[in-house]
């Protein structure tokens, strides 16, 4: 009969040890952020050249800001930056017009278009920092009325194609 | 002496109250966050604060005899942010007969146990809900997982 006692003790003792026992599961939450590089300019610009001073040789200089015009947000650990470079269209005209192009806080008035020639790509800001940023984008356009000519009576359109482009810095 | 001791140490057997509950969690919650998740588009922040489905995670509490228990939490980071709050909160009650309290309010996971939420009795999937809090353009691009873990006890 102890013997039996010995057992029934034992196995009141391990229940009463095991008061308190636990279970455990598991749940996996997984977050998956994917790279984000997003770049928005407004889809148009237009800058007109006049000239309203009499005996003038050059045209006067139009100079248009696009508040908040440019957009960007990234989330890269590597700092960007954002050139533009400018591509004139097939049918302009030979012309000395200079188009420059600056974006606030960025790296200054840079010239996209020199006397009618394009410009390599030019770094208009650098060392963005990952974040959302809402920028105004200021343009300029000069010429001379010789080496930039409207039609014979009638206003003429000269026409380039801006792309910025964001990468590495 | 023996005929009483016998007996006695028998009912002290089964009426002792540690039972072995069974417990299981069964779901996950995976998202993914893009440019798509952007608050206004280019040029603005991401939305901080994502929730799951409110059945993400559904747990069961069997073979607890009628006893009293109560759910912990904690989590283990496989990979993780520090921008990141991770929260849950419990959105029913599941099936079963005792009752159960506590854990419908978001509460933020943190490394080590905390209480979420007890009740009596058996009871079948309880759901959870999940919310991470503080996602931003900052936190670079990756896979970020972490590990919840329940424990059930008896207090």
């Amino acid at each position: 009969m102890s013997r039996h006692m010995i057992i029934f003790g034992v196995l009141a003792l391990l229940e009463l040890v095991c008061a308190g026992a636990m279970a455990a599961d598991d749940t996996v939450v997984t977050i998956t952020v994917d790279y984000i590089d997003l770049l928005q300019v407004p889809a148009t610009r237009a800058l007109t050249l006049t000239a309203t001073t009499p005996g003038a040789t050059n045209y006067t200089q139009d100079s248009q800001t696009d508040t908040d015009g440019l957009l960007y947000s990234h989330n890269s650990t590597a700092s960007r930056k954002i050139t533009a470079v400018a591509v004139k269209d097939g049918g302009n005209p030979v012309n000395d017009i200079t188009l420059t192009v600056s974006v606030e806080s960025g790296a200054g008035v840079k010239t996209i278009v020199n006397a009618g020639t394009d410009a390599a790509g030019q770094i208009v800001w650098t060392g963005i920092a990952a974040g959302g940023y809402t920028k105004d984008v200021t343009w300029t356009a000069d010429g001379t009325l010789a080496g930039t000519t409207a039609g014979a009576g009638v206003d003429k359109d000269y026409i380039w194609t801006v792309t910025f482009t964001s990468a590495d810095a | 002496m023996h005929r009483i001791l016998l007996p006695l140490t028998f009912m002290l057997a089964l009426a002792a109250p540690g039972r072995a509950i069974d417990f299981m969690a069964t779901g996950e919650w995976s998202r993914t966050i893009g440019a798509g998740d952007l608050q206004a588009g280019a040029g603005s922040d991401l939305v901080s604060t994502y929730e799951s489905a409110e059945t993400a995670a559904l747990l069961t509490i069997s073979n607890t005899g009628g006893a009293l228990w109560r759910v912990d939490v904690r989590r283990t980071d496989t990979t993780w942010h520090g921008n990141f709050t991770l929260l849950l909160r419990r959105t029913g009650d599941g099936t079963g007969g005792g009752p159960i309290s506590g854990g419908t309010a978001y509460q933020a996971i943190g490394e080590t146990n905390a209480e979420f939420f007890s009740g009596t009795g058996d009871r079948t999937n309880i759901p959870v809900q999940f919310k991470l809090a503080g996602m931003s353009v900052q936190v670079p691009p990756n896979t970020y997982a972490t590990t919840i873990t329940y424990t059930v006890v008896q207090p």
